[in-house]
């Protein structure tokens, strides 16, 4: 299928008084058109900057200092380089809300709490589009949040964020993302802060409107069992690398690099033989300022190699079509390990 | 009550908190949130009950309520200390802090419930100090113990707590809970604000504090996973009562209540393989301040007939086993899928 977006070893660097975080680190992923590829790790992985990044809305003073951002507007057109544009210019303006549309967290602070959720998707949808007049947005706002299931929304559009429960404000947010019809929706951690009947109606939601729009999505999280359930394909992160990546089904079933594999083991799961004890990672993800020589993984790892690991940093290896990690256990010779 | 045979720890019995609605210029109560309302369950020893619910529906409250940090307004408590029953809501002063000793309480939230201006010494050994336990060198020998216990390097006792992560955060947390040497732990999300590789190595340790102190936990989770992994029997609540309560596989395996299953159906699978049907729930959750009539949970389900909208359903054993409790007045004649929503 086409491609529409192409990150290529993107590194995104910040740089603070007690020393430089390298939160994204030659990360390379792309997102075919109506495709789902999700972003997996734990905190401080880089998961949300290098989303981020894609629209270069990272926290100060994060930097993209190398790699590209190709985002392919028509199937057969020339890509343009988003990591190339001013943070500020015109042309990423345009295209923020209107190609590519970002879906946060927390609701509630990526609303304005002083406006009506109708003047919040109309003023999305007026901004992006020229001559749109005030009732015509109104009539789109209120399909908007018709189609993301928001009960009563007549009532609903002219209310206050406060006035909405925490699946309300979930579905106002998404129409608003929504309004203007974009090509990529970036969901970052869309069902984090909410509980699992709620996080299943909004994942339905995403899924339904993924198919009815037509467009591709790119989800962040934390949670190896959302991505089982929405994604075609799955980036594994690690302080700021791409460790694993390839379509759900391999990786899910073959997982190879022993921080996925990890990952997966050290989850309970429902409806699988009960273990006394589930298999822990060991140690903790360390701080950002000390990242560890040779394979960052190497001091957690249980297959860590003596003499290459803590050396070397490893490459990617393919390990079927379309799936690869990036560990020594699938290139290195013996004669390597000393 | 001597006569007979008492195999429990903790005995909550028809368990109401409820909150006051005030209202206009003179503060009158004009109703109440009934966030727990009418709970009745028994922990036995080195058992572990789970505690699932949605946000709201007074699982906190209900932990909070047994530590006495809440005020319940009807019901029983009742504590099994070595053969003597005692009504935790029946005292105060010393002799509900000397009760206090055996029940402890593990938090959520690393990072906001441990003072940064105390050392880890303080923080665990404050507990000992106030109950005049110990003190001095003898309280730096039980703390770098307790430590241990807990998977810390005992080196870092004058250490404050910003300069743990969180996983280290939450072992200190539990082992201020385990300074007392309490009989049960109510543990409130304990995993919630942590990565999953950090969440499995508290899991774990729980479980193997379990077996050297032969604790009992009533572990608190909006995370059905982590309660199926560690609970013994679980309980599942909703606005303010249990709906269902039994042992673990059971309920997983083969839900009574529609509610277990729709939130069963929810949890996200890590297999993309498996192909299942989901209960969507519409609507939200109900206000505890203005329940439903009959069975809180009826305007969402999807089972609901006549008698749900102006009965309340009792929880009690409906079917063979007497342990077993629903909230449901047709559980035995539904055929509920369980486990995740599986086909089979």
């Amino acid at each position: 299928m086409a491609k529409l977006l192409e990150i290529k070893d993107l590194r995104t660097y910040f740089h603070v008084d007690e020393g430089t975080v390298k939160a994204v680190d030659g990360v390379s992923i792309s997102i075919d058109r109506q495709q789902t590829v999700g972003i997996v790790g734990e905190s401080g992985c880089g998961k949300t900057i290098t989303a981020q990044s894609i629209l270069q809305i990272m926290p100060h003073p994060g930097r993209i200092e190398g790699g590209q951002i190709l985002y392919y507007p028509d199937p057969d057109g020339e890509p343009v380089d988003l990591a190339a544009l001013s943070p500020r210019g015109r042309k990423l303006r345009a295209m923020r809300g209107n190609e590519i549309a970002f879906i946060f967290q927390e609701p509630m602070s990526a609303l304005s709490p002083i406006h009506t959720i109708g003047n919040q998707i109309m003023e999305a949808l007026m901004i992006h589009n020229d001559g749109m007049s005030q009732s015509e947005a109104r009539q789109k706002a209120l399909a908007m949040l018709e189609s993301v299931g928001m009960p009563n929304p007549e009532q609903r559009i002219d209310e206050y964020t406060f006035q909405l429960s925490g699946g309300m404000r979930q579905r106002a947010m998404i129409a608003m993302s929504l309004a203007c019809s974009p090509k990529l929706l970036i969901a970052d951690e869309p069902t984090t802060a909410i509980d699992v009947t709620l996080q299943a109606q909004i994942l339905e939601l995403l899924k339904r409107l993924k198919d009815e729009q037509g467009m591709s999505v790119l989800i962040i999280t934390h949670d190896l069992a959302v991505v089982a359930e929405m994604a075609d394909e799955v980036v594994v992160m690690y302080l700021g690398k791409v460790v694993e990546r390839g379509s759900v089904k391999d990786v899910y079933k073959n997982p190879s690099h022993p921080y996925t594999r990890a990952l997966l083991d050290s989850i309970p799961r429902v409806g699988q033989e009960r273990r006394k004890f589930l298999t822990a990672i060991k140690g903790t993800v360390p701080d950002p300022y000390s990242i560890p020589k040779g394979c960052e993984f190497q001091p957690r790892c249980e297959h860590a190699m003596e003499g290459l690991c803590e050396v070397r940093k490893p490459e990617y290896a393919e390990i079927s079509p379309g799936h690869i990690a990036r560990c020594f256990l699938y290139t290195h010779n013996e004669s390597e390990v000393g | 009550m001597a006569e007979q045979a008492v195999d429990f720890l903790l005995k909550v019995d028809d368990l109401k908190t409820h909150f006051p609605i005030r209202k206009g210029f003179l503060r009158r109560v004009v109703g109440a949130v009934k966030a727990v309302d009418g709970v009745s369950f028994t922990i036995r020893k080195k058992e572990t009950l789970g505690v699932v619910g949605e946000s709201g529906c007074g699982k906190t409250t209900l932990g909070k309520t047994i530590m006495r940090g809440e005020e319940p307004i009807g019901g029983e408590i009742l504590y099994n200390n070595d053969g003597t029953i005692v009504d935790l809501l029946g005292l105060s002063g010393d002799k509900l802090r000397e009760m206090r000793k055996h029940i402890q309480m593990v938090f959520q939230d690393p990072f906001t419930s441990l003072n940064p201006r105390m050392t880890v010494r303080d923080v665990i050994g404050e507990p000992l100090l106030i109950n005049k336990m110990s003190k001095g060198k003898a309280l730096d020998s039980i703390v770098s113990q307790l430590m241990q216990d807990v998977g810390l390097d005992a080196k870092y006792l004058r250490r404050y707590p910003h300069a743990f992560s969180g996983g280290q955060r939450q072992r200190i947390g539990i082992a201020r809970a385990l300074a007392l040497n309490p009989n049960l732990v109510l543990a409130d999300e304990p995993t919630s604000a942590l990565d999953v590789s950090v969440q499995s190595q508290i899991l774990n340790l729980m479980r193997r504090l379990q077996d050297k102190y032969d604790l009992s936990y009533m572990f608190i989770s909006h995370n059905l996973s982590v309660v199926e992994h560690i609970s013994d029997k679980m309980a599942v609540m909703y606005v303010g009562s249990f709906v269902e309560c039994g042992d673990t596989q059971t309920l997983f395996s083969q839900p009574k209540h529609p509610y277990t299953e729709a939130l069963l159906s929810a949890v996200p699978q890590s297999d993309p393989e498996v192909e299942r049907e989901r209960v969507i729930l519409s609507g939200d959750v109900a206000d505890a301040g203005h329940l439903p009539t009959g069975c809180s949970f009826h305007p969402r389900c999807r089972y609901a007939q006549d008698r749900c909208k102006s009965e309340r359903p009792e929880l009690k054993a409906r079917g063979d086993d007497p342990e077993y409790l629903t909230a449901c007045h047709y559980s035995e004649e539904l055929d509920l899928q369980g486990i995740g929503g599986y086909k089979r």
